[in-house]
């Protein structure tokens, strides 16, 4: 009963501290745009000092979390149900074996060791056309350039 | 004394998470990137990684196989991405799902969380309907948007990286951001960070309660993974002479197979264990590489050999990761050389100093057009300056560009305007150029990045300077502009 009510307790701390770190960042957003429609279009909405103390004053909150899985972790604390077999569709009944080979397929039945070589052959003919025809320099220079919004940047 | 050694052997980490250790590090070994705040650019980003691990992370040393994927759907319209589909082809057949399963540091992040004591939320059909979720997000958001637009309007739009992939904002920007040299970053954040910023946090959550919820439902490389399930030379399997369809396996498998090696099986072999017929063995080819126990402490045939072998491997690797870590930290010259010339300058006449930081006067520079002519900044005193700093395969460097040829059309005798593409040049400039109609002086960098480094350029695109009348700096920031910040921008340096 300890343990349940524990890892329900620690379950909270974490929706509440991803709650808030949401809606301290959303808070953040909406105080910066509203700043830029009132005539400022170059005002940063996040600045470096704001999200610090926001993150700030969740701190505790982290911290208590932080806490409690360390506590759960070293107490061995966790949810016992998850080691029992899970319902499935199986439970009841016998399920599929695995199949034995059949002709033509490899010794785990279910591949076709052709078909792979093939594909290996025909994705090293890839890899070599694309480093003569600049696809693994386009590769290079996209990657050594950050894209600002692909990392959410802006 | 005898409780810590039963802890340590009930905690101590497996051959598993020891190998999905060894990939994140692996991956990231470019470990003075977090010191730096700065990425990697050297030439071996050019290979992709099996895993799922942001390109754009300070340690990150190789490429994103689901960013490059995107990129080359996108860019389709030059150049066919025969390295990418090769290198991911290749993966798949020789690795399969084993990438998520062992070489995923998405993967190592999703368990650690789920380590976190709460209620789980155990497989279901719910969760197995969930699966194909992932498949979605590859045909939308991997192939068929970024094909749309690379194909219809040239341009390079990753969908999956802009719009959801949590592993770009953990791994890119918040690894970036707290570097105190990359302050300026924060006043180009806005609403895709926050966006961002809430997936991630709910894709976190979801792993605290759900087993890898991400991988399960959400990655769209372990979707294309998946699909060579039947292919791959590294698999667990099951032995069919042995098997007697008991279902142990599945039940006990923590991800939503349906049978051991199917497009679910992340190939982890936790249900070598529990087994009864021991049936299961991790195998590549016709190698078997791990195998149950017998039982009564009797070990599988040819144990004693694997492990022997698997001692030398790892060893072989601890090599590798260390050679890595060195050539990545202190032998391997950048391609992109980050060379502060604020230092070499002198101050000008009027005790104005020479750089390109705010209130600094940038340096005369000549540059060369495409298309012809040359662009000299003594030439434009008297106007508003704007330099942008751009690059084709920059979806929101494409974006921005018509803003500033929008704004040198209606203010032609105020303003003088120069987008600098960045040396690394994937297409011809002058071609993609004349498919559209911003009529505004362009130059491509030199390939010692000489305009790069005079206006303060980085890694980080795009990049926008504007500079006074007198050709002082007033705003020199990464980050996407609009029409309105550029009218903002320009009002304000006209009244200086």
């Amino acid at each position: 009963m300890k343990k349940r009510l524990f890892l329900y307790v620690q379950a909270a701390l974490c929706v509440l501290l991803v709650l808030a770190l949401c809606a301290q960042f959303i808070g953040l957003y909406r105080e910066g745009a509203a700043r830029r429609e009132q005539g400022e279009p170059t005002a940063s909405i996040y600045t470096r000092e704001k999200v610090a103390e926001r993150l700030t004053s969740l701190l505790p909150l982290g911290l208590l979390s932080l806490f409690m899985t360390v506590i759960g972790l070293a107490l061995g604390i966790r949810d016992e149900a998850w080691d029992r077999p899970t319902l499935t569709k199986y439970q009841g009944r016998k399920a599929r074996p695995v199949q034995a080979p059949a002709r033509g397929k490899d010794e785990s039945g279910i591949g076709n060791a052709a078909l792979r070589r093939a594909l290996l052959i025909a994705a090293l003919i890839l890899t070599v056309a694309g480093a003569l025809n600049g696809s693994l320099r386009d590769v290079l220079y996209k990657a050594v350039n950050v894209c600002t919004e692909c990392v959410g940047l802006g | 004394m005898g409780k810590i050694k039963r802890w340590w052997n009930d905690h101590r980490p497996t051959t598993r998470r020891l190998a999905q250790l060894y990939a994140a590090l692996l991956y990231n070994a470019h470990i003075k990137g977090f010191a730096e705040g700065k990425i990697y650019t050297g030439n071996m980003k050019a290979l992709c990684t099996p895993g799922l691990n942001c390109y754009s992370c300070p340690g990150a040393v190789g490429a994103c196989p689901l960013g490059a994927l995107q990129n080359a759907m996108a860019s389709v319209h030059s150049r066919a991405g025969y390295y990418v589909l090769g290198i991911v082809l290749l993966y798949g057949l020789i690795l399969g799902r084993t990438i998520c399963g062992w070489l995923c540091p998405m993967g190592l992040v999703q368990e650690l969380l789920y380590k976190i004591p709460t209620p789980k939320i155990k497989k279901s059909r719910v969760t197995r309907a969930l699966t194909y979720c992932k498949y979605i997000l590859l045909g939308v958001f991997v192939l068929a948007v970024p094909l749309w637009y690379g194909w219809t309007r040239q341009l390079p739009l990753p969908a999956f990286c802009k719009y959801i992939c949590p592993a770009g904002t953990l791994e890119g920007a918040v690894m970036l951001l707290p570097h105190p040299d990359n302050a300026s970053l924060f006043s180009m954040l806005g609403g895709l960070f926050t966006r961002k910023w809430v997936i991630m946090l709910v894709v976190g959550l979801a792993c605290v309660f759900c087993y890898r919820a991400f991988c399960r439902f959400l990655c769209p490389l372990g979707a294309i993974y998946g699909l060579f399930s039947r292919l791959a030379l590294l698999s667990v399997r099951g032995d069919g002479a042995r098997c007697d369809g008991c279902g142990a396996c599945v039940r006990r498998c923590p991800m939503d197979i349906r049978r051991v090696g199917d497009r679910e099986c992340i190939h982890c072999a936790r249900c070598m264990a529990v087994c009864p017929q021991k049936a299961i063995a991790m195998k590549a080819g016709g190698i078997v590489l791990m195998a149950p126990d017998e039982g009564a402490g009797q070990a599988a045939p040819g144990a004693a050999k694997r492990r022997r072998l698997g001692h030398v491997l790892w060893g072989i690797a601890l090599g590798v990761l260390l050679a890595a870590v060195l050539w990545f930290n202190v032998l391997e010259p950048a391609v992109l050389p980050v060379l502060p010339l604020n230092a070499e300058m002198s101050e000008g006449a009027d005790d104005i100093p020479t750089g390109y930081e705010v209130g600094m006067r940038l340096p005369e520079f000549e540059a060369e057009l495409v298309g012809g002519g040359t662009f000299r900044l003594a030439d434009t005193r008297g106007k508003v300056t704007m330099i942008n700093l751009w690059a084709t395969y920059c979806a929101p460097c494409v974006q921005e560009l018509p803003s500033f040829a929008g704004l040198l059309a209606q203010y032609p005798d105020d303003i003088a305007v120069l987008a600098v593409h960045s040396s690394l040049v994937t297409e011809d400039v002058g071609e993609y150029l004349a498919a559209r109609d911003w009529a505004m002086p362009f130059a491509v960098d030199t390939a010692d990045d000489r305009l790069f480094r005079l206006v303060g350029g980085s890694a980080l695109l795009p990049q926008t300077i504007v500079l006074d009348r007198k050709g002082v700096v007033i705003y020199n920031q990464v980050g996407s502009v609009n029409d309105e910040t550029l009218l903002g921008l320009f009002q304000q340096a006209k009244e200086l």
